[in-house]
């Protein structure tokens, strides 16, 4: 048997020690290599997760910036300046991960933060091919965001929300010369809501005008004269702004409301609201034959010929009798009927005219029907469109509303929603009066007790306080029994309004209310910026 | 014989000596390492919790939506708003005040609570305001409430992590 000699066999072994300790290195390089691998991604996936909340977060910022903007702009007649657009801003060179094109939108971030960046758009559409026109209602807000490098990205589908819903009356005009609030003397104006000027206020001896939020409004110009603590019910808020509200002008409305472009002038406007009226076939009454009062398909009918461009108390002459309203329940058949009540109704959609003269008949009764019972068609809002397309003149008169103005409700609800019918005026110079005049009868002949309720939003702004033109702006006067007895004794009563009401001059005469009430259905409406309606987000 | 057995006791030794020093610098390595782990560890761990805190304290702004969150004093001379404090659990959004959490993200009673790790505070900075007397004002429909939460690390007082977003009326 062959044996190795002791030499040969150290030799072997020589280095074993090195060749072992190098070994050990050698896994404990790798795992170390590991540990740190692990280490630094498990810090990048911790950075990565802590940056993109912050920058989902800084994406609804965009959003909300954005809603602001719309808000802000909502009087641009420049379409493109109403929202940010879905184009490359100057000075903008980020690009998503996941895209080789720019990140498109208006730049932009949070006050007092300096960690990231958004970039928000308005789009007609979801994928943001369509920059937002201004009057699509739902539109869409894309904001993405990047912080440190990590990216997110908010979608939301966005209403718009109405121009009434806001202030309870505003008094939109600023005059060089006068007061755009007069507040009669011993008139008595009770007011819900706020309640906001931008221009003077002027108050009679014994008047008085309170409500819970007071606005003064356009405060660099008149740093005096406006609304007072003695405005304030107890409690309220006095509160200013130095620059002054403007919303846009009843042209403005209209141009939104017919389609018109906004360079369109204002006869243009109101001639393309003339041409879409239903003067003519919007207006119906009760059946000869109708069997009780409940308006309804089988109740009423058309008005043959409907109104002119006149709303008076001759667009009764031809209305047939409201059921159960004769004077007499009987009669000999050589005699006509004595007339007690006759009605109109409106049906919804838009109405022009070019004057309102209602006096106080209470053999006249006017009924708005947003519900569209009378004709059982599709429910929606009644808007007057008072105006002259001759904008040279205006108009030559006054107009005047001196009844109640009742509403349809839907079934099981008792309250009318103002945001169901619109008053919208435009004859410049000129005077829009709701009156409750003193000392009335019903039809039966008994004194009449109670307020007259309009409930609607009113708007007449011809002259914004930033119009230099030559106008003078509308007025509008609420007038009620002047008795000084409250509204609700007897032969007394206030012009109560439900709703809001902003315009160039406001006036008050005796006992007035408005009640703020912001309107449930009011998607035709002008917008006065944007609300979210709902929203998603994805990652990038 | 004798001079073969010498070499190989010697080449042994400085063989011995070599793997000793390398094992050396692969301990020293390794323990590096292992601390510079634990450190990035602890640092993810920190940001990550100052994190969610930020979030937690702004999701609560959010949930309050900008009409009900406190409203803080007006400068002229930026013509905005300004509001500094906390939500405490005690008394809701607090101005002035300073909420303190646990290293683990749990909200502590105060400052000298055991465990306080982190203080945060939010900062609400609104345009667009209605200018009441004084230096109070009002919100108006295109305010636009501006919130930014700082979260610190109480004993070093380095900022962990800072989120911010916007607060609208009608918003998210």
């Amino acid at each position: 048997m062959k044996q190795f000699p002791l030499q040969t066999r150290r030799r072997c072994e020589s280095g074993a020690a090195l060749i072992t300790v190098l070994m050990v290195s050698l896994c404990t390089a790798m795992l170390i290599g590991a540990s740190l691998t692990v280490a630094m991604t498990s810090q990048k996936l911790g950075y990565n997760q802590s940056y993109s909340e912050a920058a989902l977060q800084l994406a609804d910022a965009g959003v909300n910036s954005e809603l602001q903007v719309v808000a802000l702009n909502m009087t641009n007649v420049t379409v493109s300046l109403k929202s940010s657009q879905p184009v490359v801003y100057n000075g903008v060179t980020a690009q998503r991960p996941s895209q080789s094109t720019t990140v498109l939108g208006r730049p932009g971030t949070v006050a007092g933060y300096t960690g990231g960046t958004f970039y928000v758009y308005s789009s007609n559409d979801a994928a943001g091919k369509t920059a937002w026109d201004g009057t699509t209602s739902p539109f869409y807000i894309t904001s993405s965001a990047c912080v440190n490098g990590c990216w997110q990205t908010v979608q939301i589908q966005s209403g718009v929300n109405s121009l009434f819903n806001v202030y309870g009356v505003f008094s939109l005009g600023d005059t060089s010369s006068g007061s755009t609030v007069t507040v009669a003397p011993n008139a008595n104006v009770s007011v819900t809501g706020s309640a906001g000027v931008n221009g003077p206020v002027s108050q009679g001896s014994s008047c008085s005008f309170t409500a819970p939020t007071a606005i003064n409004a356009n405060c660099s110009k008149h740093t005096t004269g406006q609304l007072t603590n003695n405005n304030l019910c107890s409690g309220g808020n006095l509160c200013s702004s130095q620059q002054p509200l403007i919303y846009p002008k009843t042209s403005d409305c209209c141009r939104t409301a017919f389609g018109c472009h906004p360079t369109d002038s204002d006869a243009v406007a109101y001639s393309a609201c003339q041409a879409h009226s239903c003067n003519s076939t919007g207006i119906y009454h009760y059946c000869n034959n109708a069997n009780s009062s409940t308006i309804n398909t089988t109740n009423c009918q058309q008005l043959t010929g409907g109104c002119g461009t006149t709303l008076s108390n001759s667009c009764w002459a031809n209305a047939n009798i409201k059921p159960g309203t004769y004077t007499s329940n009987w009669w000999w058949w050589w005699q006509n009927p004595t007339v007690a009540v006759q009605t109109l109704i409106f049906e919804p959609g838009d109405y022009y005219f070019t004057s309102m003269q209602l006096a106080y008949d209470a053999s006249k009764e006017m009924i708005v029907d947003p519900c569209a019972y009378a004709s059982g068609g599709t429910p929606g809002q009644v808007r007057f469109w008072c105006c002259d397309a001759n904008v040279a003149t205006d108009g030559a008169t006054d107009d005047s509303i001196q009844c109640p103005i009742h509403n349809t409700c839907p079934a099981g609800q008792s309250t009318p929603d103002p945001g169901c019918f619109r008053l919208f005026y435009d004859k410049d110079g000129h005077n829009c009066t709701f009156q409750r005049p003193d000392n009335c009868t019903d039809w039966t002949g008994n004194t009449l007790t109670g307020d007259f309720d309009y409930y609607c939003g009113v708007y007449a702004c011809s002259k914004p306080a930033n119009d230099t033109s030559s106008k003078i702006g509308c007025n509008v006067c609420y007038r009620g029994t002047e008795n000084q007895n409250g509204c609700n004794s007897s032969n007394d009563g206030c012009a109560h309004l439900h709703g809001s009401m902003l315009c160039d001059h406001l006036e008050f005469h005796g006992n007035c209310k408005c009640d703020y009430t912001p309107s449930q259905r009011c998607d035709k409406d002008p917008s006065c910026g944007g609300c979210a309606v709902s929203w998603s987000c994805h990652s990038g | 014989m004798a001079r073969n057995r010498r070499r190989n006791h010697a080449f042994t030794l400085i063989e011995g000596l070599v793997a000793s020093i390398i094992l050396g610098i692969v301990v020293a390595a390794m323990f590096a390492a292992w601390n510079a782990c634990f450190n990035q560890s602890a640092s993810i761990t920190e940001m990550t919790s100052a994190a969610n805190i930020a979030q937690a304290e702004l999701g609560i702004a959010e949930v309050y939506g900008a009409a009900n969150m406190p409203i803080g004093t007006y400068s002229t001379t930026t013509s905005q708003g300004t509001w500094t404090g906390a939500s405490i659990p005690a008394t809701g959004w607090t101005t002035g005040a300073t909420a303190y959490y646990s290293y683990s993200g749990a909200q502590l009673a105060s400052s000298t609570a055991a465990g306080v790790f982190y203080s945060v505070s939010l900062t609400l900075t609104d345009s667009s305001v209605l200018q009441g007397t004084g230096t109070s004002y009002t919100l108006g429909p295109t305010s636009m409430r501006s919130a930014v939460v700082t979260v610190k690390n109480v004993s070093s007082g380095t900022v962990d992590f800072q989120m911010a977003t916007n607060l609208v009326s009608g918003g998210l």
